[in-house]
This record gives structure tokens, sequence and C-alpha cells, in this order.
């Protein structure tokens, strides 16, 4: 759980660098939809509040605004600090107080992880909320959209509307435009916008399959393409002594315990590639929204794995195993594929690749039918909020802006920073990251869009002139020196294989990507969701171990419908209804 | 004024005084906190709180009820901690009338403490040295198959063995720490017992029988009476950091199953509600035994 966290945060800061690398149309209009919010609203608010006051999307407050504020602190990043740079005090607390005068103060902050969780999962119940927060969920059981309904059914967060309407800048209201402005209408209740949601790059989260390559290489095999490819690369990873020490000590494909969480070494995309999709709301031929889970397509990839299960190509206690002992395995090269995201070679790939000079990791797209399908979550999965009663609302729209220019280099500053800190400590050394909570928006397929544009310089179809200031420094940081000098760093290597292997191919597939059809929640699910996802794990862990047969999944079917699911599906089905009704 | 007085010169007063300090950190942390338990038969809304949200009446029971899962996790919490109860009774009067035979002080002193000292470990800790033993290239796997050419056994995936392996890594842990009370107990027995039976030729066995036990029966009832308090208290700690999802079947107790559903879901109400339920019963359970313990074997605390 902790080494997932751990994965978790690794995103998290990934997704910081990568947002810095897209396109900045700044001369672009404000698109339609956006003007029409804002007239919206105009006639919603009374208009005197309106006439004097000088908007200024990036105003500086006149007097330093103390915004009461909670963090999750890394043990790990902590030790990577430059000197004199904690949470609390540093560059980049002291940059956000230069443009914005705002200045947070902690009201706690705890490690992240389960204490983290727990404290902050508390702090809802106990009403005690600081001014401005990252509302997200951390257990994956309830949506953030269902966070936020509790929170606005209990009275307890400010309505954003107007603050927004007046301070947006140009920038944000363009993000949130070239997705039709899904995403704002998502935090929207009764007319009224509870939060800033967040939007990024998306698409790049598809899952992929990484290989080890030297492996591949010395065995004479091709890059797996379809799913029965996938289990003759892994039979031959177990039966043919890919590292040669004379011991039949391999598995093929690692995997965990939780192997129906996207996270790493789990097993959705097999599911996937046959169109099933087990942790799912997909709509049906019908229009009917149904549990992905219970629909005849899981028996088709649950076959696959009960067969490579049997065979031996997967480990015969990985039902025991978590993250982290899958992670060992991968690191001591016990196991030559793993299906994750894009960002494995940084974690947890990374142990393996520091441990054996020889470890060579590419990423693969796999299916069945040459589509890479996915059922993504709506690309907003947390919102900025602000605390009832908070006096200046609109530092939190302020944030957004300034958080979204700075992740797309809009600030020589921090460039400059970032440049400095390489030359005098090396790239490990960083500043403490500012503990305001904020997030920058990006476009849906933001990394895609820039891997495309690295291949062609590659290829010599372009030049770096084409960069973005945030894709350059990406691509002269580490794809450049890596792809001159292969492997000479592994730091660079793991971004490289990142970029130029992971999200490369997610960039070249056709992709198929459908949105989780229901994120709220019910009063049943709330209550029965929790036992039903117990369950269903048990049911699909039993098959693929061959503790039952794959009858067993009609079986399980049947049980889920009678244990709530029936009524589940129906409330969802309503919710949606009227959702689309409004 | 004078019941006063007399109170002030009763010759236990200053005792009862001591009393004091308790009685008030008793009304502070355990009876003032015991309105929480009205959440279970409200809907928590956090900003209107505890007493303020509104009632659902037997919403959550009935909720607890209509799962199917509640039965089976029922059964699995009655066995295992029947088991742990039994287990941790026999097993620790058995070391601890032993320990008392024997004469070599330093043997004694030292299976004591060796058997006292994983009391103070961890299940977190422990969880993860049983895993490593208990793993398929564990040690016990690898002395099955090399001795006895078995194969290897998957202990902590399977239903037949989770339960016994909790019972027996408890008593395990647990054992060395119960015996204090048993040995302190066999200490107060008057020594010119067994002297006057040794006189009177009793064997070994017959002192043990005759003299040891008898001596701390009211120990050993005391004991049983208060471990029923906790008949629905399988042990959390050491199933949570043990159990996976094959083994649900078998070793999912209602802790675990409520801290799944109810606390990482969310659920306080119904957290609350399946605590007062055991609450409940574990107080009837100790005063049913309490009035047989005193009707069978005239004996009381009160």
């Amino acid at each position: 759980m902790k080494m997932r966290n751990a994965g978790l945060s690794t995103v998290l800061l990934a997704s910081v660098v990568l947002s810095a690398c897209s396109n900045s149309d700044e001369n672009k209009p404000v698109n339609s939809a956006g003007t029409e919010t804002q007239t919206e609203s105009a006639t919603n608010t009374p208009a005197a509040t309106e006439t004097t006051e000088a908007v200024d999307p990036f105003g500086k407050y006149a007097e330093t605004l103390e915004v009461n504020i909670v963090f999750d602190r890394n043990p790990e990043s902590e030790k990577g600090f430059i000197e004199n740079s904690t949470y609390e005090n540093n560059w980049n607390n002291d940059f956000w107080l230069e443009k914005l005068n705002i200045k947070p103060v902690v009201k706690w902050s705890a490690p992240s992880g389960d204490q983290f969780n727990q404290k902050y999962n508390l702090m809802f119940a106990s009403n005690d909320l600081p001014d401005i927060f990252v509302l997200r969920s951390l257990d994956n059981k309830q949506s953030a959209r269902s966070m936020l309904k509790r929170l606005v059914d209990s009275d307890m967060v400010e309505d954003l509307t107007d603050a927004y309407n007046k301070y947006a800048s140009d920038e944000v209201k363009d993000y949130y435009g070239s997705f039709d402005n899904k995403a704002l209408d998502y935090a929207t209740m009764d007319g009224k916008m509870y939060g800033l949601p967040a939007q990024g790059d998306t698409y790049s989260n598809a899952q992929i399959l990484w290989v080890r390559q030297d492996w591949l290489d010395k065995l004479g095999l091709q890059a797996p393409k379809t799913v029965d490819d996938l289990v003759n690369v892994a039979r031959a990873f177990k039966d043919q002594d890919p590292d040669g020490n004379g011991k039949p000590d391999t598995i093929g494909l690692a995997l965990q315990n939780q192997f129906m969480d996207n996270s790493f070494t789990d097993a959705v995309s097999i599911f996937n590639a046959f169109s099933a999709f087990p942790k799912s709301w997909i709509k049906d031929s019908s229009g009917k929204v149904v549990w992905g889970g219970v629909q005849p397509e899981v028996k088709k990839p649950l076959e696959v794995l009960a067969g490579m299960f049997k065979e031996g190509l997967l480990d015969p206690e990985f039902a025991l195993h978590d993250g982290n002992q899958t992670t060992e395995q991968l690191t001591s090269g016990k196991a030559g594929m793993q299906i994750g995201s894009w960002w494995n070679g940084s974690y947890p790939l990374t142990f393996n690749i520091d441990q054996d000079s020889k470890a060579d990791w590419k990423a693969y797209i796999f299916s069945t039918d040459d589509t890479l399908h996915a059922v993504m979550d709506f690309p907003t999965t947390q919102f900025l909020v602000v605390k009832k009663g908070f006096a200046n609302p609109e530092a939190a729209v302020k944030i957004l802006n300034l958080s979204t220019s700075i992740s797309h280099s809009k600030f020589q500053e921090t460039l400059d920073r970032r440049t400095e800190l390489d030359s005098k400590y090396g790239r490990d050394k960083v500043d403490a990251p500012t503990i305001i909570p904020n997030f920058g928006l990006g476009y849906l397929d933001t990394t895609l869009q820039s891997v495309k544009k690295f291949e062609d310089i590659f290829a010599g179809k372009s030049t770096v002139d084409t960069l973005t200031v945030g894709e350059a420094t990406i691509f002269n940081n580490s794809l450049k020196p890596n792809h001159d000098n292969p492997r000479k760093d592994a730091g660079k290597y793991k971004d490289y294989i990142n970029w130029m292997s992971a999200l490369s191919a997610i960039a070249h597939a056709k992709l198929d990507i459908q949105w989780n059809a229901f994120n709220g929640s019910t009063p049943t699910y709330d209550a029965k969701m929790g036992s039903l996802n117990d369950k269903q794990l048990q049911a699909y862990t039993k098959i693929i171990m061959g503790k039952e047969p794959i009858d067993y999944f009609d079986t399980f079917v049947k049980e889920w419908h009678a244990m709530g699911g029936e009524q589940i599906t129906k409330e969802v089905n309503d919710a949606v209804a009227s959702e689309s009704s409004k | 004024m004078g019941r006063l007085n007399r109170l002030f010169k009763n010759e236990q007063f200053h005792y009862h005084l001591m009393l004091l300090p308790i009685f008030v950190l008793f009304t502070l942390f355990h009876v003032f906190p015991l309105y929480g338990i009205v959440l279970a038969f409200k809907s928590f809304i956090p900003t209107k709180g505890i007493l303020g949200s509104p009632w659902v009446g037997m919403m959550h029971y009935r909720f607890l009820l209509e799962n199917p899962e509640v039965w089976h996790v029922l059964r699995n919490t009655l066995l295992i901690s029947v088991g742990k109860l039994i287990t941790m009774l026999i097993v620790p009067i058995f070391l601890a009338l032993m320990l008392n035979e024997l004469r070599i002080q330093w043997v004694k002193r030292s299976v004591q403490v060796i058997t006292y000292l994983p009391h103070f470990l961890s299940w977190v800790i422990l969880a993860g040295v049983f895993k490593d033993i208990l793993s398929a290239q564990g040690v016990i796997n690898m002395i099955l198959e090399r001795v006895f050419g078995a194969e290897a056994i998957s202990f902590l995936g399977s239903n037949f063995w989770f339960r016994p392996i909790m019972i027996i890594s408890n008593v395990w842990k647990e054992m060395g720490f119960s015996t204090v009370i048993y040995l302190a107990a066999l200490t107060s027995i008057n020594p010119a017992l067994y002297e006057a039976a040794e006189i009177d030729g009793a064997s070994r066995f017959q002192r043990l029988w005759h003299i040891s036990i008898p001596g701390i029966a009211i120990v050993i009832a005391l004991l049983a009476t208060l471990s029923l308090n906790g008949i629905l208290y399988a042990g959390f700690d050491q199933i949570y950091n043990l159990y996976n999802v094959l083994v649900y079947d078998t070793g999912d107790v209602i802790e675990t199953w409520v801290f799944r559903n109810g606390l990482v879901g969310a659920q306080y109400e119904m957290g609350t509600a399946v605590g007062f339920i055991n609450s409940l019963i574990g107080l009837s359970l100790i005063a049913i035994t309490y009035t047989l313990a005193y009707r069978f074997a005239n004996y009381r605390i009160f």
C-alpha cells in the first residue's frame, strides 16, 4: 500500500513536469462557451458588486493573505530537497508570496500514505476543513464528485461561480473550453459551481505492457502485439531461462493481489483487450448503464489468465503478494513482463534498471483487434475547493490561474531556478514544492502531442524550434542526451523509455476511450459496493488460481445481483437518467 | 451534617478518596464518549455533528441483517475467537503449572522470558515474519518438501489452514504473557499444603491436581469470565495483516469486514452499529457467566 502511494506520488510529480510541455495558444480567442457562462452568471449576480472593483486574474493582494492548508509530506522526496528547503519554507512558497501575496499556513501535515489518508478522511467527518484544499478520493471507493456532493449537501464548501467568472484567466478558460467545458459542468450542482475541476493530460493514462527487451532479444522473440503473443512470450520467459542462470526460476508476468485496480503489475489491460471493463460502469448496446465486472466479456480474459496460472506463467502465490513483493520480483529479475502505466520506467522498474545494467525495458500495446480499448475516469478526479465562509474565495481561482501558467512554463524565473539548481546540485536535488494546494490545467492529449514532436525531431523531420519551453527542457535534459549516448545516465534512460517507448506506444495506438459511465454514488452503492468489489476480486482470483472452474463466474454474477448489484444498477441508471435530463 | 462527619471519620475514607481520580478519568474518557453510540441510529452529517444528525431508526441494523455476508463473517469471528479463548485458557495454565514444577531457577526464568517476549512485538512485524515462514518458499514448506516430500502448501492462501494458523500464532505470541498471572496465583498457595501432602505420600501429579489447580481455580474462573467480553473481537491486527482475498471465506471477521466496508468506505454509522452490538453481547455474556460462576463456584468479585 505504501509503495503504491509512492508510485502515485511519482505520477503526480511527473504530471507537473508533463503539463509543462503543452502548447500555449495565447492568441486563441476565448471560446464561445466560456463567454456564455459569463453572461449567464452575470444575470445571477447582483450588478452592484461588479461595478467598481478592477478584476485582475493575476492580481496581487495588497495585504498578505494567509491561507490555511493541509499537505502530505513524502519522506522519499524530502531526502532530495536542497539544503534550507523544507515543505514549510522554500523558494516555491516565496514565489507564490511574491506573485499573489498568498501565504500558506499549515493546519496539519502528515506523511503521504495511510497516515495522511486517514487524517484527510477524518477531516471531513469532523468538519474541520482548511481554507483551500484539493478534494480528491484517496481510497477510490467514492468519486471526487460524490465527495463534492456530500460537502455541498452538508453546506461545507463555497460557491465559486462568481469568483470563476470574474477571475479565471483566458488561458484557464481555453483549457476547459478544449473539452467543451465538460469539466466545469462536472463541478456544477444546481447551477452553482462548487469547485475548480482539474483537467489535464488524460489519454496517456492508458495501460501498456512493459517487457524486458533484453530477454526478448536473447530468446529471439518478436514484440507482443496480441494477447496470444503475450502468453507466448510469458511461456518463453518461464521455460527458456531468459536470465541464463540455469535455474527455472523466472515467471512470465508479474501480478499483484489487487490486480483489478489500475496501478502497476495489474491485469486490467488484459481484460480491456477483450473489450471487458471489470471495474467500470459501461453503457451496453441498449444504452443502459451496467457494471462491467459482471458482463460475459469478462469470461474470456479470465480464461486466459487461468490458463497462464495453470502453466505457471504467473506467480503461484500472486494473490498473497502486494505491490511491494511484486516490485521485489521485478527488481531481482524474476519477472520479465508487467502491465502498467507509462511512468513505470521510473517506478517500479527503476529498481531493476539500477540493479541490473543489462535490464532493458520497452513498452508495447497489445489487444485482440489492433485498437487500445480502455475505460477512463472522467478527466476530472479532483477539485480545488474553498471552505464555506472563507472570505476570499477568488484566491482559489487566482491560484488556478497562476499554477496553470507555471505548469506551462510561463514564468522564466521558475525555469531559471531549475537550471540554477541543476548546475549547482545536480538533477537529484530540488526545491521543496509549494504547499499551496494547486494544479495546472492542460489538454487531454498534451503529452501525446509532445511525444510526436520529439519523434519528428529525432527523425530529422523537424527541429527543436517547434518545442515549447517546457518540452524543450525535457527534450534537452533527458531525451536527447540518452538518444545520443544510450544508458550512459540511468535517470535519463528512465525518462527516455517513459517517453519514447511508453508514451510513444500510446500516441501511435488507435485509441478507443470510453468515459466511466457513472462516477457518483447512490445509497445502496455506498452501502454495498465495497462488499461487491470484494466479492468480485475474490471470484476472479479463485477462477484464475483454478480453485473454481470458469463457470463459477455465472454463479458469481447471480450472487452479485442478489447481494445488491441489481438494486445498485437500477439506482445508477436512475441517477444517470436524472443527470442527463437536467 | 452528621452524616458527612461520619463519612470523614470513616476509617476507609482515604481509600475511597483514592478512587476519585479514576472516577473522573473514567467519566471523561469512558462514560462521556458513550453518547457517540447514537450514531448507530443516525445518518451522520458532519456539519450537524453527532447529536444534530437526523435519526434513521434501525436502518443500519436492517442493512447489516440483510447483508448475507454478515452471517459467515459472524461465524468466522466466533470460530476464531472461541478457538483463541479456549487455547488461551488451556495453554497458559498448562505452561504455568509446568513452570511451577520446575526446580532449576534459571531454566524457569529463561523459559518464561522466551515465551513472553513475542507479546511485545506488534502484529505488523510478526505478520511479515509469518508471511515469510509460511510462504511457498518458506521454512515450513521447505521442511515439508525435503523431509516428507510433500507438495508446497500455500498456508495463508488456504481456507483450511487460515483459522488454525490464526489460533496457533496467537497462542504462540500471547501464552507467555498470560502465564504471568497464573504463576502469581500459584505463588499465593500456602506451601504448607504441599508439605503436608508430601508427608501424606501424595505424588507430584496428585499434588498438582489436588492443590495447585484448585488453588488457582478462582483466577481461572475470573479470567475466563473476563475474556468472554471479547468473544466478538477476533483480533483485528493479526487478521488484517495476514489475510488476503483468498481466505475471506474463513478469515474475514467482523472487525476486518467493518474496517473494509465501514471505515474505508466512510460508513461510520455502520461501524458504530456493529461496535454497539458487540459491546451489548459482550456485556450480557459477562453478566451470564458471572452469575453462573457465583451460583456454581460460589465465586464473586463484588
